[in-house]
């Protein structure tokens, strides 16, 4: 999480999925940079028991096919498992 | 206290894991070698409750984690520190167990004379 | 492999069902009669508890656990490995659990 954070460009879209989805919990919500946009597949969040409570409001929640969206609308996707 | 100490540090989803260490305790509880369970690490993540691994078509483990008093496993212990670095607390989580501290932690170890890690 | 109506019902090597959906009571009267048992109403109410075991744990359970079920769900004096062996013979968690289309208790001696 933090080299993707560190990486990434001003205005990019980050999003959490798998095991990547408790970097978008309330407890990490220092590490987002306020330039970036953040999503967080939300079957995935379901799947860990990450209810809306416990993840960051900065985190908008997405379903497969707003991921699907969001890869159609990046020129570039980097995955940083 | 119990020979076997066993540390959970895997979040639940995606690798078996939580599902293996579980076995393991599983298996020592039918031989009469009771257990005693640590979560520590990102291993706390699956003690958390409403987990819905059907969602990734995946099988969890808290249907597992319920049945350890059916085997007489009740010394389920979880590391404070690493809750509290998660956000978590110990109301949020799904199952009996008692939050401990470094020092109680360190002493866990101590006493067990077999510790495997997961 | 079993056969119910025209239905091939495959089993793995030791007998056990390999799907789990494929289970029915007259799959478990046909395992019974191969391994020589004739089921009871004391038999049925032990398998399908093991059934709802499995529901509720994900698991086949060893014979510690299934003892201690027993107790919780039927009462104090059938949660004894001797009257699970009358029913079911000398390694009741095994015979019992392919009975009632589970796999193979792992953690089993």
């Amino acid at each position: 999480m933090q080299e993707c954070l560190y990486s990434a460009s001003s205005g990019d879209s980050v999003l959490f999925i798998e095991d990547g989805v408790y970097g978008a919990t309330s407890a990490f919500k220092e590490r987002l940079r306020d330039d970036l946009s953040y999503f967080v597949l939300q079957n995935d969040a379901a799947a860990r028991g990450l209810s809306a409570c416990l993840l960051t409001g900065q985190c908008q929640p997405v379903d497969y096919s707003g991921f699907v969206e969001l890869t159609e609308q990046a020129d570039s996707v980097c995955s940083w498992f | 206290m119990s020979e076997l100490l066993i540390i959970f540090r895997k979040p639940p989803i995606g690798t078996s894991w939580a599902r293996e260490a579980i076995d393991l305790a599983l298996v020592g509880a039918a031989f009469g070698q009771q257990a005693t369970l640590l979560f520590m690490g990102d291993g706390v993540y699956q003690l958390l409750s409403n987990q819905q691994p059907d969602q990734v078509e995946q099988k969890g483990t808290q249907a597992m984690m319920k049945a350890l008093p059916m085997y007489d496993i009740d010394q389920v212990f979880v590391c404070e520190k690493s809750l509290s670095e998660r956000g978590l607390r110990a109301n949020l989580l799904d199952f009996e167990c008692q939050s401990i501290s470094q020092a109680s932690l360190q002493k866990l170890l101590n006493s067990h004379r077999q510790v495997f890690n997961f | 492999m079993l056969m119910t109506g025209n239905k091939r019902i495959p089993l793995d090597d030791e007998g056990y069902l390999e799907q789990l959906s494929d289970w029915q009571p007259e799959v478990a009267e046909q395992m019974a009669e191969k391994e020589g048992l004739e089921l009871t109403e004391a038999h049925w109410e032990v398998i399908h508890l093991l059934r709802r075991f499995y529901q509720e744990f994900e698991l086949s359970p060893a014979m510690r656990p299934l003892v201690k079920y027993i107790g919780l769900n039927l009462g104090k004096e059938k949660a004894k490995s001797i009257y699970l062996m009358q029913l079911f013979g000398e390694s009741p968690a095994k015979m019992a659990s392919k009975l009632a289309g589970l796999p193979k208790p792992t953690n089993c001696l």
